[in-house]
Order: C-alpha cells, then sequence, then structure tokens
C-alpha cells in the first residue's frame, strides 16, 4: 500500500533516524520534493518527516490502505484498492481556499523580504562609513560586524525569498566585494604576517 | 631542521590560511551535499564561513591580548565555522540540518587546522619552547631570533591530520563521531599548548582554558544526549 501525500503520489511509511518518515519513490521530481520538504538521505532516496497529526492519520489506514492526503479534504482518506468502494477519489488539484491563503502568504513574504534587504544595506552602509572614517579599532571591528550582519540579512532573503530581485541584487554585490577583499593582497598580506606573530 | 623564515615573494602564513580553507570548504561542501543539504545553502556555507571564521579569530585575539593588537586565534576562527554552520541552517529552517552542518564542521576543522599550522612551521609563530633534542626546528633570519626550538607546530599538523583521518573512519563505522573528534582535539591543543614558547610562566594558558571549556560543554551535551535517548 501508499500514501499519495499531495501531489507526490506512491509514498511509503518507515521509521528512520528514530522519526516517523515518508519515502518518496524514485524518480520523483525533486523540486516538488523540496516544496514539500523532503530531505535526501544517506541512500539518495529523499524523506520527508511527518508532523504528528499525519503520524497518526498514517498510522490509522497504513499498512492495510493507501492513504491519500489531499487539499480537497481537511482529513486523509483510506482507500483498500481490493475492496469496490463508491467514494471518489479526489484529484490532485488545489482548491481555491489554498489559493487564496497561498496569495497571501506571497504578500506577507514580499513585504518581509523586502524589509530585510532595506536593512542589509543599512548595515552595510554604516559599516562602510565606520571602515572609512575609522579611528579606533573598536570602530574596525565593528565596521566588519555591521558587513558580516548586512551579508546575513541578504542570505536570508536569497534562501527563504528567492524571488526577490533586490535581494539576489545585494548579495550578489557583497559577494563580489567579499571576494575583492579576499585578493586585496597587499594590505591583507602584511595584515595576515602581523596576525602571524600575534596568533595563539 | 632549518627554516629561515624571510620570504622572497608571498609570505607562506597567509597561502597556508587559504589553503586551510579552501581544503576544509571544499571537505565541508562534498559532505554537506552528501547528507541532504540543498547545494545553494552549502555553497552560501562557503561564503559566509571564512568571514565569520576570521572576524571571530581577530576579535578573540583582540580581547585576549587586552584590547592591544590583533590576531588569528584558533578558537575564535573554530567558533566562527560553527556560528556560520548555525546561522545557516537555521536561515534554511529544514529539520536536522543543524545536526548535519556543526557534524560536518567538527569532521573538517582538524584537517584545516592541520593545514594553517603548515603556515605557523614557516613563519616561526607559535614556535615551540627552546629544544635542542631530537626533530629540532632552527629558525633562521630577519623576522626571527635565532633559535632551536620543539617543533610543536609540526606535531599539532600530524596529529590534527590523523585525527581527521580517525574522524573520517568513525563515521562510517559509528552514528556519531563528533563527541570523540571535538574531545580529541580539545585534549590534544590543550597538551600541546604546554610546548609553546608562548606558555613560559603561566601555570595554563587562555587557550587552554577555552579548551577545558570546550571540553566540558561537549561533556555537558553527551550526558544530555544520553539521557534523552533513555527517556
Amino acid at each position: 500500500m501508499y500514501i499519495n501525500y499531495y501531489f507526490i503520489p506512491g509514498c511509503t511509511y518507515s521509521p528512520y533516524q528514530g522519526k516517523n518518515v515518508i519515502f518518496a519513490p524514485d524518480g520523483t521530481d525533486e523540486d516538488l520534493l523540496q516544496q514539500y520538504d523532503f530531505q535526501k538521505a544517506e541512500d539518495g532516496r529523499y524523506f520527508r518527516i511527518l508532523t504528528e497529526q499525519e503520524y497518526q492519520a498514517v498510522k490509522r489506514g497504513y499498512p492495510n490502505n493507501n492513504v491519500i492526503f489531499s487539499y480537497e479534504n481537511s482529513q486523509p482518506m483510506y482507500h483498500n484498492p481490493n475492496r469496490k468502494t463508491s467514494k471518489k477519489l479526489p484529484d490532485f488539484i488545489p482548491s481555491p481556499s489554498d489559493s487564496e491563503t497561498e496569495n497571501q502568504k506571497d504578500e506577507k513574504g514580499i513585504l518581509i523580504s523586502n524589509i530585510l534587504c532595506i536593512f542589509s544595506f543599512l548595515f552595510a552602509a554604516i559599516g562602510t562609513i565606520l571602515w572609512t572614517y575609522h579611528d579606533t579599532n573598536i570602530d574596525f571591528l565593528v565596521s566588519v560586524g555591521m558587513f558580516i550582519i548586512g551579508g546575513i540579512l541578504a542570505l536570508i532573503v536569497k534562501i527563504r525569498y528567492p524571488e526577490n530581485i533586490l535581494g539576489t541584487i545585494l548579495f550578489g554585490v557583497y559577494t563580489v566585494l567579499f571576494l575583492i577583499a579576499m585578493f586585496v593582497i597587499v594590505k591583507l598580506v602584511a595584515f595576515m604576517v602581523s596576525c602571524c606573530m600575534a596568533c595563539l | 631542521m632549518e627554516i629561515n623564515t624571510d620570504y622572497d615573494f608571498i609570505p607562506p602564513y597567509p597561502v597556508m590560511i587559504l589553503l586551510s580553507f579552501l581544503a576544509g570548504l571544499t571537505g565541508m561542501y562534498l559532505l554537506n551535499i552528501r547528507d541532504g543539504i540543498r547545494k545553494n545553502v552549502a555553497g552560501y556555507f562557503c561564503l559566509l564561513a571564512p568571514a565569520m571564521s576570521i572576524f571571530l579569530g581577530i576579535v578573540l585575539t583582540y580581547l585576549s591580548s587586552g584590547f592591544q593588537y590583533f590576531g588569528l586565534s584558533s578558537i575564535g576562527g573554530l567558533a566562527g565555522m560553527y556560528a556560520a554552520s548555525l546561522t545557516l541552517a537555521l536561515i534554511s529552517g529544514k529539520p536536522g540540518e543543524i545536526g548535519i552542518m556543526m557534524k560536518n564542521c567538527t569532521l573538517l576543522l582538524p584537517l584545516m587546522y592541520s593545514i594553517s599550522k603548515i603556515g605557523c612551521l614557516l613563519g616561526g609563530c607559535c614556535r615551540g619552547i627552546a629544544y635542542h633534542g631530537a626533530f629540532r626546528i632552527h629558525y633562521t633570519g630577519s623576522r626571527t631570533d635565532s633559535a632551536y626550538v620543539f617543533p610543536v607546530q609540526l606535531t599539532e599538523t600530524i596529529l590534527f591530520l590523523l585525527i581527521f583521518l580517525l574522524g573520517m573512519f568513525l563515521q562510517r563505522k559509528i552514528r556519531n563521531p563528533v563527541p570523540a573528534v571535538f574531545i580529541l582535539s580539545a585534549v590534544t591543543k590543550f597538551l600541546l599548548d604546554f610546548m609553546r614558547e608562548s606558555h613560559a610562566g603561566e601555570i595554563i594558558s587562555f587557550t587552554q582554558m577555552l579548551c577545558l571549556i570546550l571540553i566540558l560543554t561537549e561533556m555537558i551535551l553527551i550526558f544530555f544526549r544520553k539521557r534523552n535517548n533513555q527517556v
């Protein structure tokens, strides 16, 4: 018997590394798997850790029945292919209410990602000003810290909201600046030589 | 062995530091991909890790010197690598990724330290106590005093390379090699610090104190892990 997990049919249940998981069948599209939070196991198969609710639902029907998760029903359906049934099995079509929820999530995501981009730019700008006008060693350290925080914020946008173009541009700029900094040979080498004499 | 610390073109120390990052980050990237981390996340780690590692290495030396000078602390660098692993795993938000990235970081750090110590050996820093026995190093050149010293950097290179190889072997045999590799690395660094010239006049150095804290922290984590498994 199988578990049809929304758009991923043919999954199988098995405990794995102490957790209750479902394994996707071989050959399933990797992008689709990542959308549904499937992770790659050491043997190359993809698995998804079930929530407690999902696990209880699977436990009720599997392995005697196919378990069908769908957007059309709030509770999963159980189908034994060896028995005749008059129930109409759901197609894999998202319901309109799910579309509305997705739209709301998109708008919220755009707002959050743009706010993160703004803060990322602000941190990098403060870091640049401090770097240019630093008088003390503390200023120098704080400026580098600001760059790193700005970079981390840009990373959050790049990973969580990859469709945000501003985040992609900011991340690209930071990457180029970082690589240039690594190759500023004269100052970096002299700095590192003096570090060598003081390294622990 | 005689080592002349004068150089004509590029000093060896920054070259070995860059090589250690290259080797370590390549290894971590491959292990992370193998263990299911997304390629883009594993790639971003290779950008974030050197920045945080060097930054925290500099900060720790600055603090420990009483705000006197900058340096590159290996333990600060270790903290930076772990901080980068944790940051990326938290940003990515997938369950289990924190453990995977921290594990792979721990497995590759001994290799990075081993390679970086070659830079210290050739540069003449972090050198050993005065020593005239077998395998002594004779430093010459305008950058250091002429001295016969214990080859502590070479010893660290060899021992940490062995720890790295042991970690790679153990990860095929046991489920969680991290505690063994972590504690072995901290104990080795703690003991070898006694052989360093900078340790003269101290009962226990700042680096050794940090090593003890790391060992204690890992043992507490082992205790809680075992207790959770029993429950």
